[in-house]
């Protein structure tokens, strides 16, 4: 009797045993070869992920917490995100907006967790884990969120950076835009430590162009990275728009940040639609206004952020759709009003949104001591030439900009708006100088790309919800009630306590990230599914590829193709 | 009943009690039994014997003949020493589980009292309940006295083990299984002697030495392994003599797998199997006294079948006289077939005339005046090509 | 950080108990030749897992005694008796027997049978080692026909169901035998239903019998994609819906007399449960209807039965 690869072959009838028994077992039949289309594992992208303009492995920080890993978690956030505690406050959470756990008892609170995480991180002092300087000096021009994101991830990488700003402090619109009751001073101030912590260098009342020439800076630099913002309002175009009370929106919300509270007083009107908008009107209300925002388009076309124009609204904000201003009402050398015209929309243009269009003939007045402009930015005059800049923002390729060794990120790139935008454009610029310096070529891994997940997104209805039950989300305390908060300018809503944000952890579905539940495993008439190092693996030689385990998958983590045929 | 003792006694007993005690001697472990008359006191008594030896067996009392065999096979192949009996309809009934035994290599021990067939219902002896199980691979001994019932039941045992071929041991209804005669019950010491505890591996669940036994037996195989339960059939014979030669040293008792009476010098020889054996003895003398050279082959050994052993006793002869208590309906008398076909391998100057007979279907008694007559009919006509049915 | 490195603890969706004990050591061996979706084979895994190899199973002709694999192979890893159709229970006692008068006590004896083998032909013996109190454990994994032959009625086969011997112009005209009831009434320790649609249940109860001395019964829900004439990859899908829609309810019953239903279905709508099976294609609504009132019938007994 001959054994071959655990088939037996009888040589003799001698070789026979007398009865019908077994005399090896079945490993040696591949049964493998009956399937024509097989299981392999593959990570998906969740679809928060996707959203998630910072780029943050949100899955893997769930887990984490789930596990109670707080300072893993914490320390995984600080890796990709240099303000967690602040982006868990004014981040607008497109992730959540497309969380699939919508379906089955409301989105995951996922910014209440990051906010829970950069808090935690700040009350332990965490730092990231920064490379050993390799003694090449990067300078970033902006201390803004997004130059303060280029620094951050530079210095991970090793570099020596030196912040060069020309306010006083940094923070940029952080701190000069953003309300206290939205981003409270003290977690700023807390975030912002971190950088000094770290190493980074800031050179504060430095603007260029005056004390600094950009051909200056890169002589004593390895690069130089521009996260200068845009810095010129736009204007009306109507008459009056000089008058004194005809104020800017940005400019007013850092007055009123500095402490200097310019306006005296009475009804304020603000143009525009956006986050500004609404910061200036509620910051104003505050401080006792009677305000009204008028916005040209309709609620569902206003930029700013749901919530905001929730908050606003129930604070007693007035908005009025559908106007614009056609003149500043001055008598007597006062500011004494607007006249608008009504507006309609129209269809909406190439980036979907509607057009509006004046309504001949149905101009109004309305009273307004003071008129506050927030209808976006472009690129500041003193960057607007023409080797670096075209239609209003700073143009790039993989972030380099036409001026060797100069690079640009954030809102100066013109498709920004918000901080984690900021944070994502800041690391991909901090990539791209690595690139540069070490002569390799440009790449910014996504999101996932260490864990080896695919692009693809998990979708929900490819989920097995038989493993799902609904199960209601922890909201966010809101802590003060409108009137309450109308008062003064204290944070509005509370943090998730560590109880609820691990619950919140564990009602995430994780989609498309293998958590090993074990339904494949378990479920497999053929034990072709294995635990080998922490994870699942197939055994192709022996999978019939009955798809069992691909129909069971709670969330998509397994999928199916085409057997290649070895011919 | 008495207990098994340190020497030998004498005891009255039937066929049937001692099966028991034959069963009981040789230690079974297992015994798995389903009540048929004429078979009942054979576990009646067992069941008596093995709980005054509390542990000594486990006895389970199944609910049919077929799940009698069944766990008789699973229990042997499990490791046990195992026992059951039955008769007739209970035989019929077992047919599927004696394949399995057979093809199974299972050592089982059965004693079968030979009963006709229903229907109509008759518990009386014949021979087709046990000749029609001939061909599922158990070796088939047919007694003719409660003594020679005991001793062969005992070394059944032995057989069965070192061949790995289930026995079947017969007797016949009433005339044996029922009738009392004196019988030495061997001392459990000398049994011990002569029966080893059982060896079974490598052919039994062991968890230490996991095998799958029954399973699939493809074409290109199953003609091989199932040649290999022939062969070991074919064995039986000699195997039997060294066998008997070991039981006669201890006992003095000997049997033979054919026993020839009065044979030598015969010019016609009767050929009988169970009690008819003790009947024709008397009637052979008669014959021999009137000066006809007459003999008698009891055959006891039935499956295998002596073939070659039967030619060379019946070389020469000139007439051969074969009494069957059964008939393979649309074939004839079985021993008469088989036996036509073992002597067709004779030169045909050596091939004896042969001539067959039916008698005692439903136990109807084989008297020496019937012998004697079949007897006369054979010697004074020439032989028929088919069995004589005779009443 | 390097998040590919980062070793996160399994979560599984079961219970502590299942999980490890589905992370015990695999005895089953692949290429046996199980059908693909076959849901004997989860269960035998299980099984094993639970019992060990201290065991020896007992598998009359039905589809494992084919899946365990040909001659000179077995895909078990532990000792398997092959029996005679009807015998798996006579077999599983003549085994006990043995092993007890060789005084091995650790062993334990697995009957592994089919609806055919345990319904119809193995009845007799099924109950009569059931009244005896024979110490082993049979389960009867029910895929609802004579599966290995070809897919030909059973008395284990549900109303209205085709197969080839009831073919759609005369589809199962006779419900499901009451295995329950009938096991139940002969008294033994233990008799259960489960499903693999429910592990953690099932699991429970491969634990309970393992730990009982005498004759207890597991009716194990078989999904057959390939009799059924679904597809491979609703086996668990089937084993779901047949609780969830009252069809196979997971219940106990312990020395014949206390009943507990261990599983209580959801709403779930015997429509949903047919459109996945090809041999219930067939169906109108009037039969659906007819079904569904047995079934409901079933349910009202049962629960008259947990309330004694």
């Amino acid at each position: 009797m001959k054994i071959d690869s655990g088939k037996i072959l009888f040589e003799s009838e001698d070789d026979l045993p007398p009865v019908a028994m077994s005399l090896a077992n079945t490993a040696w039949n591949q049964t493998g070869s009956w399937k024509y289309l097989e299981p392999y594992y593959q990570d998906l992208t969740p679809p928060c992920v996707a959203g998630c303009q910072a780029g943050n492995d949100i899955v893997t920080f769930m887990r984490l917490i789930e596990e109670g890993r707080l300072e893993e978690a914490a320390r995984g956030v600080l890796q990709n995100n240099p303000f967690p505690a602040s982006l868990g406050r004014v981040c607008p959470h497109p992730c959540e907006n497309v969380c699939n756990r919508k379906e089955m008892g409301g989105e995951i609170a996922i910014q209440s967790a990051e906010r829970f995480l950069g808090d935690y991180a700040i009350r332990q002092g965490l730092l990231p884990s920064c490379a050993p300087s390799n003694s090449k000096r990067v300078i970033v021009v902006g201390a803004g969120p997004a130059g303060l994101a280029a620094a951050y991830f530079l210095r991970i990488l090793g570099y020596d950076v030196t912040v060069i700003d020309s306010e006083d402090r940094p923070g940029g619109l952080l701190w000069s835009g953003i309300p206290p009751y939205r981003l409270p001073r003290k977690v700023l101030e807390h975030e912002i430590q971190r950088f000094h912590k770290m190493g980074i260098g800031f050179e504060f009342n430095t603007r260029l162009g005056e004390k600094r020439t950009l051909d200056e800076l890169r002589s004593r630099s390895a690069a130089v990275v521009l996260g200068i913002g845009l810095g010129r309002s736009r204007t009306l175009g109507v008459p009056g728009e000089d008058h004194p009370q005809v104020i800017d929106g940005i400019h007013l919300l850092k007055q009123l940040h500095l402490g200097k509270y310019p306006v005296t007083g009475g009804r304020v009107a603000v143009i525009g639609g956006g986050n500004t908008a609404l910061d200036c009107a509620r910051s104003l209300l505050r401080h006792g206004h009677d305000v009204t925002i008028y916005y040209r388009r309709s609620l569902n076309e206003m930029p700013a952020f749901d919530e905001e124009i929730k908050e606003a609204l129930e604070e007693g904000v007035k908005i009025e759709i559908l106007t614009l201003p056609t003149r500043v009402l001055i008598e007597d050398g006062k500011c004494t009003g607007l006249e608008l015209i009504r507006m309609t929309l129209l269809d909406k243009d190439d980036k979907g949104r509607a057009i509006p269009a004046r309504i001949e003939g149905s101009e109004f007045t309305v009273n307004a001591d003071l008129v506050v402009k927030a209808l976006g930015e472009t690129l500041a005059n003193d960057f607007a030439s023409p080797v670096l800049s075209e239609g209003g923002a700073v143009r790039t390729a993989e972030c380099q900009t036409a001026i060797p060794e100069v690079f640009a990120c954030g809102d100066c790139l013109g498709n920004g708006g918000t901080v984690a935008h900021a944070v994502r454009s800041g690391r991909e610029a901090a990539s791209a100088v690595d690139a540069f310096v070490q002569g390799i070529k440009f790449h910014v891994p996504d999101a996932l790309e260490q864990r080896k997940a695919s692009q693809e997104i998990a979708e929900f209805d490819q989920f097995n919800r038989n493993y799902f039950s609904v199960e209601y989300r922890a909201f966010s305390p809101v802590i003060r009630s409108p009137k309450e908060r109308k008062a003064d300018f204290s944070e509005i809503q509370g943090s998730l306590s560590e109880a609820r944000v691990l619950q919140e952890a564990a009602r995430c579905f994780k989609c498309g990230t293998c958590t090993q539940c074990d339904n494949c495993r378990i479920y497999c008439p053929d034990a072709a599914i294995v635990r080998q190092n922490g994870k699942y693996r197939v055994l192709d030689q022996y999978c019939k590829g009955c798809m069992v385990c691909v129909e069971e998958c709670p969330r998509s983590a397994i999928h199916l193709r085409k057997v290649e045929v070895q011919l | 009943m008495t207990q098994t003792a340190t020497i030998s006694q004498e005891q009255v007993i039937t066929g049937n009690q001692s099966a028991a005690w034959g069963a009981f001697l040789a230690r079974t472990q297992v015994v798995a039994a389903y009540p048929i008359t004429p078979q009942t006191s054979v576990i009646e008594t067992l069941a008596e014997l093995t709980s005054r030896s509390p542990g000594r067996c486990k006895f389970l009392n199944v609910e049919s003949e077929h799940s009698a065999m069944a766990a008789c096979v699973a229990a042997s192949t499990a490791g046990a020493r195992v026992f059951t009996a039955t008769s007739s309809q209970g035989l019929l009934l077992m047919h599927e589980m004696l394949h399995w035994a057979g093809g199974g290599r299972l050592p089982v021990v059965m004693v079968n009292v030979n009963r006709a067939t229903a229907p109509g219902w008759n518990i009386w002896s014949d021979q087709n309940d046990s000749l029609s199980q001939r061909d599922t691979g158990w070796v088939q001994l047919y007694c003719e006295s409660a003594q020679e019932v005991l001793d062969t039941v005992i070394q059944a045992y032995l057989l069965a083990e070192e061949l790995l071929v289930p026995t079947m041991v017969i007797q016949d209804a009433f005339v044996l299984s029922h009738t009392a005669e004196s019988v030495e019950i061997p001392s459990q010491e000398l049994v011990d002697q002569f029966l080893p505890e059982q060896r079974f591996a490598p052919f039994s669940l062991d968890v230490g030495n996991p095998s799958a036994f029954g399973g699939l037996l493809g074409m290109d195989q199953y003609q091989e392994v199932r040649k290999k339960l022939h062969e070991s059939l074919r064995a039986a014979m000699p195997l039997s003599a060294r066998i008997e030669s070991e039981w006669k040293a201890l006992t003095g008792r000997h049997y033979g797998m054919l026993e020839p009476y009065r044979c030598e010098d015969a010019d016609v020889v009767l050929m009988t199997m169970g009690t008819a054996s003790s009947t024709s003895r008397e009637v052979i003398d008669r014959l021999r006294n009137k000066g006809i050279n007459a003999g008698r082959i009891k055959v006891k050994m039935f499956r295998p079948f002596p073939a070659a052993e039967l030619r060379d006793l019946l070389r020469g002869k000139s007439k051969v006289v074969v009494l069957d208590r059964n008939c393979s309906y649309g074939s004839d008398g079985i021993l008469f077939t088989e036996l036509k076909s073992a002597l067709y391998h004779l030169p045909e100057k050596e091939k004896p005339e042969l001539y067959g007979f039916i008698a005692g279907l439903g136990g109807r008694d084989i008297t020496p005046v019937l012998i004697h007559s079949i007897m006369n009919e054979a010697l004074q006509n020439p032989p028929g090509t088919e069995s004589v049915w005779i009443k | 950080m390097n998040l590919e490195s980062i070793e996160f603890k399994p979560k599984s969706n079961y219970s502590e108990n299942t999980a490890r004990v589905s992370d015990e050591n695999e005895i089953l061996r692949q290429g046996h030749l199980a059908c693909p979706g076959c849901g004997v084979m989860p269960l035998m895994r299980l099984l094993l897992k639970v019992f060990g190899h201290q065991t020896i199973l007992v598998v009359p002709a039905c589809c494992y005694a084919v899946i365990d694999g040909p001659f000179p192979y077995s895909a078990s890893g532990v000792p398997v008796m092959h029996c005679a159709f009807e015998t798996a229970a006579s077999s599983a006692s003549g085994i006990r027997a043995a092993l007890d008068m060789r005084g091995i006590q650790d062993v334990q004896v697995v009957a592994f049978a089919g609806d055919g083998g345990t319904f119809d032909i193995g009845l007799q013996s099924l109950s009569a080692a059931a009244e005896r109190n024979e110490n082993f454990l049979y389960i009867c994994y029910d895929n609802e026909a004579y599966m290995n032959t070809g897919i030909q009625r059973s008395s284990a086969t549900p109303l209205g169901a085709w197969t080839t011997t009831t073919p759609d112009e005369t589809p199962k005209s006779e419900p499901k035998k009451n295995l329950g009831g009938i096991m139940a009434a002969h008294g033994i320790p233990y008799f259960a239903t489960a499903n693999l649609a429910y592990p953690d249940d099932l699991v429970s109860k491969l634990e309970k019998a393992k730990n009982i001395h005498g004759f207890r019964m597991i009716h194990y829900f078989c999904p057959c994609p390939t009799g059924w004439k679904a597809d491979s990859r609703h086996m668990v899908k089937l084993s779901r819906l047949a609780v969830q829609t009252g069809v196979f309810p997971l219940y106990e019953v312990v020395d014949g007399k206390k009943w507990t239903i261990t599983q209580q279905p959801k709403q779930a709508d015997l429509k949903d449960y047919f459109a996945i099976q090809g041999r219930f294609k067939h169906l109108g609504a009037e039969s659906t209807s007819r079904i569904r009132q047995k079934v409901e019938q079933e349910w009202n007994w049962l629960i008259k039965m947990s309330e004694l």
